[in-house]
């Protein structure tokens, strides 16, 4: 058991003036049976009405808007939150794929489903080494997750948020996110129900990788136990040390800040996560995101902008 | 003059005439058709044409100079005509139907019972592109997930009526049963009085009442908005059509701002709270923050607003599963299921390519076959089997194993024939019905008519206006 | 009941009232000249100088080049679809804000543009303007766009919507009358002492229609002083600077009775002191400085002033 005190701070900048600021955001830890919310404040700048709500995978979710013109809004998020350890490592269990053909629920068929993607066969190559054959699921979920650990290479800052399973197949390189969207495709393949989950790595003495604090996993289904946590980054069952914030099927559904604005303005995205311990250790991770991906579309929507404005010109 | 009967095709069935000559149901038009001479005709076809292009009832055609140049679609003068007796049938059956899957939406997004019992497999719901679990569970006004559908019904070898499709998302074509009664009313106005035709006119009026009935806010005149793309849109005459028929704003989604959840229109004295939206968006673009991130066409924050029940959607989201062209096959079974009924209407046979069975049987015999894909509308994603090369149907059978579940396959059915005008002559062509039905608070009503389209090339037997389709006035006499 | 106009709305309504305007504008000046360019005594300066200088893109030295090339003259500004303030593309443009607006515009407004669309937009116009039948398609479009006005007029609800069209109207007419106004005073230093004969000033009355409303105007002050007060000063005269700004201010009025916003009295003082300033000038003692500096600074205040009152109504993007 263990107890952290965490905010989370997300912050946005705009060169000049934007409007219509309209946002949905997952940043509220999940309750589940191993962690217990024990305080959580939202602060947000200008103080807007946040409605929240609970979406279809039972994350919480909060919108809000701020519709006047702003440079700059913020979002700071602090909790406490305590995680039991009851579930460090799953027993033994020799359930196999053959019992999940009763599952009749949707969400877990959906579950099911890998993604379409190019490099399909590697995927199945890689089962195939595996040898998934009336091997019990948590022991092919194992081999998945080792897999991952010893042929893919830990490097920050050459994907991002918009980087495909295909692009990671091909480079063999990435971070947490990827890792998790990669085993995903793996076990869906061989036919596990398994989710997306985000949420935080505390890290102590015994050097876990991870995003700084932000971190992503994966969870797996199994008929007897539930879900079950996996960490490819580390090579790890999840730990007291993997606080949950939402869970779904990819990045996509469990994007923290997600959110469109008017107005003809760059934008720029700051991260800073700071966790403390019982013992009063502090740990602390500040990230510039690189909005790489998302700075296209912007430059797209700008140039729009500023093509509209001239034609509004040549009315005149 | 024109004289003598065209060349029945004995397989199929013509809705003017038998083997014994004209129904009767069609006997004053046809005298009246050949009391007039060529020119007297030709002068009411361009009477026509002329009316849908100076209203603007035309779509953009771009050419490669980047030119657009505006078509119409095409009308034929002839009218298309159902008895009473028929109607009847047709009536009941697609509010048998439309109980039905009203049901059948409020159930899968909220207990699932139908799958719970075995009636519908769940995989088949799970791997349905439509079904939108963002609104599941959300409440929507009197249950209600339907409130216009087009239904394409079409006409076997003996007469019978066949449901092709149920379309429940943004059934488009209506603006075309008023537009082509309107046209008849000045190209054969003694007609219409002497044949007792049934009027279409107040179909608006009923449209408008049940959207109101929809307000989350209990207020005298709650503010109903008519959702456009945009003037780029092929069928934005439509979306004016019906604004201005009702009376509503027309607006985009740039006019909408959502603000503390609840949706607001941008008028030149500041925000306006809006209570109903009639949609003719797509779901995968009405909200960025939850569908496709990209779009510009919607609202950001429409779902959230919708799902605290601040705003009422028509037709409601998700509606996408329900006629999905694999779903489809169990519309039987819904209506057994949801109301211990036969269902009136048939449904066309379908095979799910998923079934190994069935999906060998349906190579083995490919040509009989229509390949449809079971995401697609408007006539796109079809495979004729027998005017298919046989490229096309090896292509068609590789895709088919490659992703089975996106694809369905039903015999090839001869549609029914109605006699055009064409250069000056009657011929036979294909024909197609989709009647407009309603559902609000007080029930299902559909107004005696609907859009008859027609497949102009000889043989063809797609319909689509896409795919070189036109129209035909429809009318239900007495 | 109170009612409301989506601020889209009444931006396309706005244009659309301006963009009607201009084309008709250009097509009266370009009928005028297209006519007297049959006087061949005349002696012309200018040709279609005024009217390439004002509606179109066109460099001076080509502009030098094409000034009495009729054939040229005609198809450009009516049919050239790389000039963007052809007639045809302005009815293009004009027909989108129609469009876009269409729900608050009258069905019998709308098929009258639509289908002066489709004829702008049919293949054989541009032979046909190399014909004899070129005077009679000027007559037509003229009277096309006489008939939009009637239409307008007759048909269209006096709210909200007919404050937007007519202040957009009129915003363009008055610029029209400014431009056109400069475009014959500026080759002459505006000289109000000079003694121009009517000859030359008929070109612009026409192009004005206010020819026909000079002549009747008695009065024995010389044609160069005279013509000033008729297209400047006369309250009478449908297209004059002060008759323009009048109307405009009279529906912006109307506009702001129930608006408390104080960007909304910024705009309605911005738009008082530009009235006041044409209106409190004494033509019988102008200066020509004087008559140069109202016609530019009453021209840069009404651009400001639609750029603004576009601001506060139509932000809507």
């Amino acid at each position: 058991m263990a107890i952290f005190k965490i905010v989370h701070i997300t912050k946005y900048q705009y060169n000049r003036p934007i409007k219509e600021s309209i946002n949905e955001i997952r940043l509220f830890p999940h309750h589940f049976d191993n962690q217990d919310v024990l305080q959580y404040q939202l602060l947000i700048t200008n103080n807007p009405e946040v409605e929240i709500s609970q979406d279809y995978f039972g994350n919480r979710v909060g919108n809000f808007n701020t519709l006047e013109a702003h440079t700059e809004m913020t979002i700071e998020s602090r909790m406490l939150v305590r995680v039991n350890h009851s579930l460090k490592i799953p027993e033994i269990d020799y359930t196999t794929v053959k019992d999940l053909v009763k599952e009749k629920s949707i969400p877990l068929l959906r579950l099911c489903y890998p993604e379409t993607i190019k490099k399909q066969n590697e995927i199945n190559t890689i089962l195939d080494e595996i040898n998934c054959i009336d091997k019990p699921i948590i022991e092919i979920a194992q081999q998945c997750n080792q897999y991952i650990f010893t042929n893919f290479t830990y490097t920050k800052g050459i994907t991002n948020i918009e980087t495909t399973v295909d692009e990671i197949l091909e480079i063999r390189k990435g971070v947490c996110q990827d890792f998790a969207h990669v085993l995903l495709q793996l076990l869906r393949t061989a036919g596990i129900p398994s989710r997306y989950v985000s949420g935080y790595i505390c890290p102590n003495e015994s050097g876990l990788r991870g995003e700084g604090a932000t971190h992503a996993w994966v969870e797996i289904y199994t008929p007897k136990q539930g879900w079950l946590g996996l960490d490819p980054t580390n090579n790890i069952w999840t730990m007291d040390n993997h606080v949950k914030l939402s869970v779904g099927r990819n990045f996509y559904d469990c994007t923290p800040v997600k959110g469109t604005f008017k107005g003809l303005s760059r934008q720029t995205l700051s991260v800073c996560v700071s966790i403390g311990y019982e013992d009063g250790r502090h740990f602390e991770d500040i990230n510039d995101v690189q909005l790489e991906e998302v700075s296209i579309e912007l430059q797209e929507q700008l140039d729009y902008i500023e093509l509209l404005q001239q034609q509004r010109q040549q009315q005149q | 003059m024109m004289k003598g009967i065209p060349n029945l095709n004995q397989n199929g069935w013509d809705e003017m005439f038998s083997n014994e000559g004209v129904r009767e149901s069609y006997r004053q038009v046809l005298q009246t058709l050949q009391s007039l001479n060529h020119e007297k005709l030709n002068d009411k076809h361009r009477q026509a044409s002329d009316f849908f292009m100076n209203q603007g009832i035309t779509f953009t055609v771009y050419s490669d100079d980047n030119q657009g140049i505006e078509r119409i679609f095409p009308f034929d003068i002839i009218p298309r005509i159902i008895t009473q007796q028929d109607w009847n049938e047709v009536e009941s059956g697609i509010k048998q139907r439309l109980k039905a899957l009203n049901l059948f939406l409020e159930d899968i997004y909220n207990d699932q019972l139908i799958i719970k019992e075995g009636i519908i497999p769940a995989s088949l719901i799970a791997s349905c592109p439509h079904y939108i679990q963002e609104v599941h569970g959300i409440k929507v006004p009197h249950n209600i997930h339907v409130h216009i559908a087009g239904i394409d019904l079409i006409r076997g070898a003996k007469g019978a009526f066949y449901v092709l499709e149920d379309n429940l998302r943004c059934p488009s074509g209506v603006s075309y049963m008023l537009e082509n009664r309107e046209i008849t009313k000045r190209i054969f106005p003694e007609m219409l009085t002497s044949n007792h035709v049934s009027m279409v006119s107040n179909y608006p009026m009923i449209f408008h009442n049940i959207l109101v009935s929809l307000s989350p806010r209990n207020i005298a005149n709650p503010n109903v908005v008519l959702l456009t793309p945009g003037v780029y849109n092929s069928a934005y005459y439509e979306h004016t059509f019906l604004a201005r028929q009702m009376g509503i704003p027309l607006v985009e989604g740039r006019d909408l701002v959502v603000n503390n959840n609840k949706v607001y229109m941008k008028t030149t004295s500041g925000l306006h709270q809006v209570d109903v939206i009639y949609r003719r968006l797509d779901d995968e673009y009405l909200d960025p923050l939850v569908f496709k991130p990209d779009s510009t066409l919607g609202v950001p924050g429409l779902i959230s607003a919708y799902k605290q029940g601040n705003v009422a959607l028509v037709n409601a989201v998700g509606n996408g599963v329900a006629d999905d062209k694999a779903v489809y096959a169990y519309v039987p079974d819904m209506i057994k299921y949801y109301m211990n009924e036969e269902p009136i209407l048939k449904n066309v046979p379908t095979y799910r390519m998923e079934n190994l069975d069935e999906r060998e049987m349906v190579f083995a015999n490919m040509e009989n076959m229509v390949i449809k894909e079971t995401n697609q509308s408007g006539g796109y994603g079809m495979i004729m089997g027998n005017k298919a090369t046989q490229e096309e149907l090896d292509n068609a059978k590789i895709a088919i194993v490659g992703n089975p579940r996106n694809f369905i396959a039903q015999p090839i059915i001869q549609l029914s024939t109605v006699p055009c005008l064409i250069d000056g002559e009657l011929k036979l062509r294909h024909v197609d019905l989709r009647p407009y039905a309603l559902c609000g608070p007080n029930g299902v009503k559909i107004v005696p008519g609907g859009l008859t389209r027609v497949a102009l090339t000889e043989g063809s037997l797609v319909v689509n206006s896409s795919q070189g389709g036109g129209s035909k006035d429809t009318w239900i006499i007495k | 009941m109170k009612v409301n106009m989506l601020s889209r709305v009444a931006d396309g309504m706005f244009w659309l009232n301006r963009y009607m305007e201009r084309t008709d504008g250009m097509l009266l000046t370009l009928n005028t000249f297209y006519i007297l360019s049959f006087d061949k005594e005349t002696n012309d300066s200018q040709g279609y100088k005024p009217l390439l200088e004002y509606y179109t893109d066109l460099p001076t030295e080509q502009i030098n080049q094409v000034q009495y090339d009729t054939n040229f003259v005609l198809k450009y500004i009516i049919c050239d679809s790389p000039n963007h303030n052809s007639v045809k593309n302005l009815v293009i443009k004009a027909r989108e804000n129609a469009r876009g607006s269409q729900d608050k515009i009258t069905k019998e407004l709308w098929e009258h543009i639509n289908s002066l669309y489709h004829f702008m937009n049919s293949p054989d116009l541009p032979k046909k303007l190399e014909t004899s039948d070129a005077s009679t398609i000027i007559s037509k479009l003229n009277k096309d766009f006489l008939l939009y006005n009637g239409i307008l007029q007759v048909t269209m609800p006096r709210g909200l919507g007919w404050c937007f069209s007519s202040i957009g109207k009129h915003i363009e007419r008055c610029l029209q009358t400014i431009s056109l106004t400069q475009a014959y005073y500026a080759p002459i230093q505006y000289n109000l002492d000079g003694n121009e004969d009517l000859l030359y000033w008929r070109r612009l009355l026409l192009s004005l229609s206010g020819y026909e409303l000079y002549l009747k105007s008695y009065s024995n002050i010389p044609h160069n002083r005279k013509v000033v007060q008729q297209v400047i000063f006369n309250r009478d005269f449908a297209h004059s600077v002060i008759y323009t700004l009048e109307l405009i201010d009279t529906y912006l009025n109307n506009l702001f009775k129930d608006n408390n916003l104080s960007e909304a009295r910024t705009l309605h003082n911005q738009f008082g002191r530009l009235k006041s300033s044409v209106e409190f000038t004494d033509y019988h003692h102008l200066t020509n400085q004087e008559l140069e500096d109202v016609l530019n600074n009453t021209r840069t205040q009404l651009i400001q002033f639609s750029t603004d009152f576009s601001k506060l109504f139509f932000s809507y993007t």
